[in-house]
Parts: structure tokens; sequence; C-alpha cells
């Protein structure tokens, strides 16, 4: 990138070493960063329309997705502010209002066929109008985790016994919140290898919530008495499945063998316009080191042994029951539409 | 957000930001050994690359993901490579959270660790706190908290200069370096060191009395493996300039232990826990090191990680099998389980591949086996060949139906003709070797210049030059590859270990009483050896090097019957530390013993004067037998020659023989190979006794 300004390249490349060490809490905490460094990069980069302008962001964004293949939420981010770029610009451009994207029909996002689009206009108000949007899209990032937990009493009632997996924080903020008004009782299935779900049963003892952890195994066992499974993911993908932590399979199918309704709060900004077409395909998994499963130091058996650590389950999409989003509870079935709001079709490809 | 801010700030560049606010590292980019040759003739051990990446951006990015923000770079051997490698790639870019500076070596003698850092002192640009770090080091430490660790540790003990890392592996794990094993002794409630010992094949190992005495608890520790990267005061640099015998770490280790009641120095250990940390030390080190990427132990180094401008991303597939963008496979083709394909290279039908790593633009044919192999860049393998556990390097070619052999080294530019078979543990090079041993070249035997291996081919056979420490080398390359195969071949090891160990015992038992004695004898002994080399050499008198000797006992307290011991086996062994090399055959030993005994005479007459003195001399001819079988064989010679000068008495030679030897095996050896000799003198002196009757 040698077109770009020094400062802008400090900027990237502190954020992709922030992203390979790990820096990041949790993926809202990933997505506010991506998106403040995109409005870093857009505010301070020197474009002269908005072609110039996505290719750019094309470009970075690749970059980004690269050097950690499996976090959605950073093409996610990509897309959006490719989005919003387009948007604007077509307001712009018109000068009044577009059809809002909700109107629009199946048929028309069908055959929509936007390449005419002249995007190389100069149009002086646009970065002004495009900062305006992404400090918009900011605030809804920031309020997304209070906005699901808001919903939090349509969906747990006094008495119930709720199972999770894992630690996520909206879960997190969810179940707390519905502590407020109602009793219920907490199951948390432990999450082998990486344990965090007793990170998650310590925080909601200490919120008073009544709280049970269970080892994995324990999960089909227990599921019997579980009237509501409520898990986080770490991304939805565009069919409606889930890509989350490892385990979440068996917790779905033992929910499905009891008919128990799975529930997964997800924001927007975790929804992903790919497809799984293959479990092997490439970024969608993640192997952690087998460290967690087998310490390195017993001697013989790691060079006889090969273990392997993935991160993440791909849960298909029958087996969710509901998406429950900052606007609002979903259908798996519905989450192309959703989708095609959030992103331009020609953007799916970066 | 705040975070982002944070490590902007502590951009560098800035030389505005305080020297001890900022995170310094040392990567000596150099080994100091040639356990790579003939791979490393040409390139340096840094470059080389480790599951297609150079080894020193494994170091570099550890460091980084450490939270590291200033390295210097110290190159030895082929520095203006490295140099070079670091200008272009991403590591030197403005934008880079962490500075690099490379630094050569000012003076060409730089042989060693110590002498590495004791130039970087003379430089100084450190003065805080620094890691110090191998560049042939993969880990995934998180080095930050053990740097404070050691700053915490220092409020409470002043003299602290160093927390070492070590990561626990059991015995029979695949990263426990043979060369490096080690005995630790640590105070298990603060880690500090109290002792340190290489351990290697000995069975047997002594420590002072005190340690036990001063700390009620001491943890005595083998399952311990040196990780090469320690947290260093800015005291261990000048420590180091100050002690010109430092050469290795091991060395300051002992250095400071010894000294620790007069500087009040203190080491400490820091055991890993849950990350990894190995040095690819050599050729065996380098295989456990590219399987435990492969495997992901090295996790966030892993592979599909691991991205530049430059090298674009592998995708994993199942059974960590990654693959770079442009691979070709043929039909029929396989890549098993562990697998790494470099960028745009092709293999073809029916190959199949397992447990291995291809470089970059490799042309693979058809029906090709490989399994265990490091195949480099550029490498050209057709039809038919058969790889099994070998080190391709750049730019080999082999022709069609070539078979390597257990744990060949292929050097860069190797070609083999069609159907060559290269025998297991073959090291091969380009170019035929440079005379080392200059007096081979003199004998003007042409037709003695090595040939390649088969007619067409281009590849010589490498010898290593042999060294000090050769027993250990030839371990470890046999060691290589061993793992795969079944028990039977380890356990043949484990019965040669356990003879070395009965050896090694042996001379434990008799050169030491407790440690700080052992330590004089070894480097009374070595100072002998030198004076005697010396002496040969310049051809010194006999009563000079007597008073020589004389004084180094003095120096180092020893007792008479261990310099009587040391100095006849200093004598012995003087012709292998003189040629550097093992004799072959009996002949040439005696051959090149003699001269050196005749020249010594005088001294051994000196020392060997009563009947006591002989039977020492004896005793450590007769141990010296037992640890090199190869002077054993002369031992005869050796005998009759030392009588037939009257330096050993008949008397003593018999008496030595009557009694029964210190350690069981000479009885099989040494007495066996003497008995000739001693029933001609029995039979001599009868005679004399007939005659004067």
């Amino acid at each position: 990138m040698p077109s770009l300004e020094s400062e802008i390249e400090g900027i990237i490349e502190t954020f992709t070493n922030n992203l390979k060490q790990r820096k990041f809490k949790g993926s809202r905490d990933l997505a506010l960063n991506s998106v403040q460094l995109w409005k870093k990069i857009i505010g301070q980069m020197k474009w002269q329309n908005a072609r110039e302008l996505m290719d750019k962001i094309k470009e970075i964004g690749k970059d980004f997705q690269e050097t950690s293949p499996s976090e959605t939420v950073i093409g996610n981010m990509t897309r959006r502010m490719l989005k919003i770029v387009r948007d604007e610009y077509a307001m712009l451009q018109k000068g009044k209002q577009e059809d809002s994207d909700l109107q629009e029909s199946l048929q028309k996002i069908l055959t929509a066929d936007e390449v005419d689009v002249d995007y190389s206009k100069n149009i002086p108000l646009l970065k002004p109008a495009i900062m305006e949007h992404i400090g918009e899209f900011l605030t809804e990032l920031e309020s997304s985790e209070i906005d699901i937990s808001a919903q939090a009493l349509e969906h747990i009632h006094a008495n119930e016994i709720i199972m999770t997996i894992g630690y996520s924080k909206t879960v997190f903020a969810f179940l707390k919140t519905a502590a407020k008004d109602r009793a219920f009782q907490v199951i948390v299935a432990e999450c082998a290898p990486f344990y965090h779900g007793h990170k998650l049963a310590a925080d909601l003892a200490e919120a008073q919530i009544s709280t049970t952890l269970i080892p994995d195994s324990a999960i089909f066992a227990m599921m019997a008495r579980v009237n509501k499974v409520i898990i986080g993911t770490h991304s939805v993908m565009a069919n409606g499945g889930l890509k989350a932590v490892c385990g979440t399979h068996t917790l779905a199918l033992a929910a499905k063998h009891y008919s128990v309704p799975f529930v997964v709060c997800a924001p927007m900004f975790k929804l992903c316009p790919e497809y799984v077409c293959s479990l092997d395909q490439d970024g969608f998994n993640q192997f952690a080191s087998p460290e967690e499963v087998l310490s390195n130091d017993e001697g013989m058996l790691v060079s006889r042994v090969n273990v392997y650590n993935p991160i993440f389950d791909y849960v298909p999409p029958e087996l969710v029951t509901l998406f429950i989003s900052n606007t609002g509870g979903n259908a798996p079935s519905y989450i192309y539409r959703l989708l095609s709001e959030l992103y331009h079709s020609l953007d799916v490809q970066l | 957000m705040s975070k982002a801010v944070k490590s902007g700030t502590a951009k560098p560049g800035s030389e505005v930001v305080k020297q001890e606010d900022v995170i310094v590292a040392i990567l000596i980019a150099d080994s100091f050994s040639i356990r790579f040759a003939p791979v490393t003739d040409l390139k340096p051990k840094a470059l080389l690359p480790l599951v297609n990446r150079p080894m020193i951006d494994y170091a570099l990015e550890s460091l980084l993901l450490s939270g590291v923000q200033k390295t210097f770079v110290y190159c030895v051997a082929h520095a203006d490579q490295i140099r070079l490698y670091l200008r272009e790639s991403k590591w030197m870019r403005s934008a880079s959270p962490m500075s690099i500076e490379v630094i050569s070596q000012s003076s060409d003698d730089c042989r060693s660790l110590g002498d590495s850092l004791r130039d970087i002192d003379g430089k100084s640009l450190i003065r805080g706190d620094f890691i110090l770090m191998s560049a042939d080091v993969i880990s995934n430490v998180q080095l930050i908290p053990i740097l404070e660790e050691h700053r915490e540790k220092r409020k409470t003990d002043k003299g602290i200069v160093m927390t070492h890392i070590f990561k626990k592996s059991f015995l029979g794990h695949r990263s426990r370096s043979a060369e490096e094993e080690l005995v630790l002794a640590i105070n298990p409630t603060n880690g500090r060191i109290l002792n340190y010992q290489q351990s290697k094949n000995l069975k047997k190992l002594s420590f002072p009395l005190e340690m036990f005495k001063e700390h009620g608890l001491v943890d005595l520790r083998y399952d311990l493996v040196d990780t090469h990267i320690s947290i260093c005061s800015p005291v261990v640099l000048p420590l180091f300039s100050d002690n010109f015998d430092y050469q290795t770490w091991g060395d300051f280790v002992r250095g400071i232990l010894i000294n620790e009641e007069i500087l009040n120095n203190t080491i400490y250990c820091h055991q890993l826990e849950g990350s990894y940390a190995a040095r690819v030390s050599n050729i065996s080190m380098y295989d456990a090191v590219s399987k435990d990427i492969i495997q992901r132990w090295t996790f966030p180094l892993v592979p599909d990680l691991n991205r530049s401008e430059e090298t674009p991303r592998h995708t994993l597939s199942r059974h960590n099998v990654y693959k770079q963008p442009g691979v070709t496979l043929g039909k029929e083709s396989v890549l098993e389980v562990d697998v790494v394909v470099g960028e745009n290279s092709e293999i073809g039908e029916q190959t199949y591949v397992t447990q291995s790593v291809i470089g970059k633009r490799c042309k693979i044919g058809n029906n090709v086996r490989i399994s265990n192999a490091y195949i480099w860049d550029d490498v050209i393998i057709e039809d038919e060949c058969c790889i099994e556990v070998a080190l391709i390097a750049d730019g080999v070619c082999l022709k069609k139906g070539v078979e390597l052999g257990h744990g060949c080294v292929l050097g860069p530019g190797v070609k083999l003709a069609p159907g060559t078979k290269i025998p297991a543990n073959t090291r091969l090079m380009a170019s035929p070797p440079k005379s080392e041993n200059e007096f081979e070249i003199s004998d003007e035997e042409e037709e003695n210049l090595p040939a390649p291996v088969s007619a067409d081919s281009i590849g010589y056979v490498y010898h290593r030059p042999i060294e000090e420490d050769s027993d250990v080398e030839s371990l470890v390359d046999e060691l290589w590859g061993l793992e795969i195969e079944d028990d039977t071949e380890s356990e043949e090891d484990d019965e040669d270990e356990a003879d070395n160990d009965e050896d090694e015992d042996h001379e434990e038992d008799l050169e030491v009483g407790d440690l700080p004695e052992d330590m004089n004898a070894r480097s009374f002994y070595n100072e002998v050896l030198e004076s005697l080399q010396r002496g040969y050499e310049e051809k010194i008198k006999g009563d000079n090097l007597v008073l020589e000797i004389n004084s180094s006992k003095y120096a180092y307290n020893v007792t008479m019957k261990e310099v009587n011991m040391l100095v006849i086996k200093a004598m012995l062994s003087l012709p292998s530390v003189m040629t550097k090399k093992g004799g072959s055959g009996t002949n040439d030993d005696w051959a090149a013993l003699r001269p050196i005994l005749q020249h010594f005479l005088p001294v051994l007459r000196n020392y060997l004067k009563n009947n006591q003195s002989m039977l020492d001399s004896l005793e450590a001819l007769e141990e010296y037998g037992v640890n090199n079988p190869k002077f054993a064989k002369i031992t005869c010679k050796v005998l009759h020659y030392l009588y037939g000068e009257d330096v050993l008495h008949e008397e003593a030679i018999l008496e030595w023989h009557a009694n029964p030897p210190n350690d069981p095996s000479a009885m099989t050896t040494i007495r066996k190979i003497v008995e000739p000799f001693i029933t001609w003198l029995e039979e001599a002196e009868e005679e004399s006794s007939d005659e004067s009757d």
C-alpha cells in the first residue's frame, strides 16, 4: 500500500498487530475497534470519489481478513463500510431519500443490477455524510448489547430452567437483565477444553442467579428438564447456520431431541453473508494449540498422537429456533433478508 | 481503543521514550555450531526455511507478539544476507510497532554466545533489562509477564542477574535434544537456580552438600528443557565482558553459581505453563519443531496465520494439510497427514506425501513417495523417487528413481543421476569438499580427490570436521529419524547409552570426590593438556614442562595421585586432540602416539619415580583404555614401550596386573589385550631368575 500515507499505514499496522495478539475481547470489541479504525482511515485518507474509496476499502479489508481469516466480523464491517458509502452516494446523487431497502421486494433484490451506477463523480458532501453515517452505526454497535438484553423478559419466564454453554457477554447481559425481575435457574455447560463456562458460572453466581455448572458430557442428561437453551454465537452464516464455540452442535442436537427451544443471541454485526459449503472450508474453523487438550510435557504421547483442537462448531439452521438480534427476534429462514439489508450484493465477495 | 492509542505512542523511532520503558530484546542470529552443515555453508541458519518461513521470522514474530518494542539482531556468519533479508522484509517497515536494528560483529573472532555478548557490551546499546533469545528459537511465550516477574524479584533480591526460561518435557519427548540434557537444582519456593549441570549420558551427578544445608528445600529437575530465552538484567553484559572464559550460557551460569558468595548474583528459573518454546539446535530438533508447528503447538505461529505481502497465507484443511495458493495436485496423489506444500508447487500423479514439508515452486513427478522429508524451494523430484526422512535444500534435482536412505541431508544444488541410491545418514553437497586437513592434499594423491556419489551426479559426500564432543554429535545424527522406527533400534540405542554411562560413572568415581575437587581436577587436566600440547609443538624441554605442570598442580590443589593419572591421560589423548581426528587404524594411533611419548619421556620419568606412582599411571592407562576402545588396541604397545624405556618397572606392572581392576569391564578388555605382554614379562622374569640361579 505505498499510496497510503504513513500515518494510516501505522494505524493499520497497529490494528493488525492487536488482531494477531488477540487483544480484542470478544467480537463486539473487535467490531467497535474496526469501525473506529475505518472511521479514521476514511477520514484521513485522500480520495477523489466513491469508486476510489471503495476500492481502497476493499484492498485494506482483504488484508485484514487475511490476517485473521476466521474472524468474520472483520469482513462484515468492511462490507458495512462499503454499503454505507454506496447508500450515501446514492442518496446524494439522487438528492432525495432512495426507496428504503426494507421496501424492496425479493424480486428486486435478486434482479438488482447496479453495475451501471457510476461512482466516479466527485461529490464534496459525500465525506461528511459518510462520517455521520459511520457515527450512527457506531452508536448502534455500542448499544447492541443493551438492545438485545432489553428483550430478555419476553423470553425468560419465572422458574424456568435455562441452559447455556461457554461464555458469551451478550448472554450474560441477557440473563442478568432478566434476573432483575424474575427468578430462574441457569445450567452452564463448561465447554471443554477452554472452560469458558467456568467464568460464566462464576459471574452468574455473583449476580445472584441460581447457577449449576455441568461437564459437557452431561448436556444430554440435563436437557430433559431444561425449558430453553440460550446461547451466543461467533457468527451467523448466510443460511442461518451458526459458527459457534465447539460443543454447540451437541447442545443443539440434544435440544432438538427434547424439542427445547434453541435461542441464539446475535447482534446484527455477526450476520455474515458467507455460506458454509464444506466443513473444510478455509477460514471457517480455526484450530488452536493442542496444549489445552494434551499437555506438551507428555513425552512419548505427543510424538505419536495427532491432537486436533478446533475452536468452532457449525450448527445447521434447522436446529435453531430463534435469533434475537438488536432489532428483534427472527427465524433462521429470515436471515437472508436481513443480510440483503445490511450488505450490498456486490460486496459479498470482497 | 485505549490500547491502540497506547501502542501507538509507544511506537519506536520516537526516541523521546525513556529507555527503561522500552522493552528491548537481543536476538543472536547465529548458533555457533555446524550442526546444519553443509546446508549452512552459503546461507545463514537464521534464514533457513522452517515450514516454508525463514527461522528468524518466527523469533521476530514471537517477540512482536510479546510486545517487545526494540530488537537488536546480532549477526555473525553471513551478516550481509540477514541484513538484506530484514531490510526487504516487513519487519523493517517504519509502521512496524517493533523497531529492529541489525548489528554485525565488530571483529572476526566472534565464536560463541559469550563473544557476541561481549561485543554488544562494547557497543553500550543496552541500559535496562532485556530479553536474550537465539534466532532459532520458536516460541509463543508471552515474555512481558516474565519480565515483570523478573523485576518484581529484584525488589526482594538485588543480585538477580537473569531469569532463564525452561519448558517441562518428560523423557522421550521429541523436543528434548540429546545434546542439551540438563539437571537443575532449584529452590522451589522462589525458583532460584542452585546448581546446573549438563547431564548428557551421565548416570551419576554430584551436588555440593552446602546447597542442601543452605536451602531447606531443593528440587532436582531432570524434566526441564532449556528454551534459550532469558530475561537479563543489564549487568549480564558486563559480567560476560569481565569473564573472558564465559563462552556459553552454561559457562555463565556455572560462573555465577561459583562466585555466588563473592558477588551475590543469582539466577532464577521460570517454568513455562501451557506455552511452547523450543530451539532448532540440530537437524533432529528441526524435525521435531517442524512437526510441532504443523501440529499447531506453536499456535498462533502456524502456517495458516503467518502471512506477509511476499508470502501468501497457507490454507488449512483436514489432517493438518496446509497449502499455499497455486498448488497443483495430480490425479490419485495423496497428501496424507501433516503436510505443507508451498506456493506454485506441482505434485504429479499417484504420488504419496505424508508428514513432510514441500517448499515453493517444487516439481514432484509421478509415483513419488515422500515421508518425513523437508524439501525446500525449487526442488525437482522426478518420477518414482523414494524419500524417507531427509532434508533437501534449495534447488536440488533428483532424477528418475533416486532413492534416499534415512536421515540424508542434501545441500543446495545437488543433482543426482537416475537410479542413484544414497545410503542412510549421508550428507551431500554440490561442490567437492574443500580439504580442511592440508596434509591430505600435500600427499599429492590426486586420485584421492573425492568423486561424486555416482556418474553424472553433482553431489559429494560431506565429512564434518570432528569436534571435541564428537560422540554426542554422532548420537544426534543417528537419532534423526529414529522416532518412526520401532523399538528395536531404540533398544540398541539404550544399550549404547548404558555402556557409555558405565564408563562415565567409572571415571567419576575415580576422579572426583565431591564437586569442588572435580572442578579442580578437570581444570587441571585441561591446563596440563594445553601445556603438553604446546610443549610438544614447540619442543619445550621436559624440565620446563614439569615446572609448568607443578605450578598448575598447586594452582588447582590436586593430589599427587591425580597428577600422575591426569598427566598420563593427557598424554594419551594428545594425538586425538592435536589432529582433531580420531585415528582409524591401530598403526596410525601408535605412530602418532609414539613420538609424543618419546618427547615426554623426561616428564614421565620425573613423575613416575616410585612404585605407587607407577601403579597410578597404570590405573590411568587402564581407565583411558576402557573409555577409548581405539586406544585399548594399542595398550600393549604403549606398555611395552614404557617398559622398554624403563619408565614403568616390571614389578609395578605385575603388581598392577595381580590386583583386580576397579572397573570389572576392564577385565575383559584391557586385561585381555595386555595378556600376551604380561606372560612375556613373566617368562622373562623366570628366565632371568633361572639365569641368576
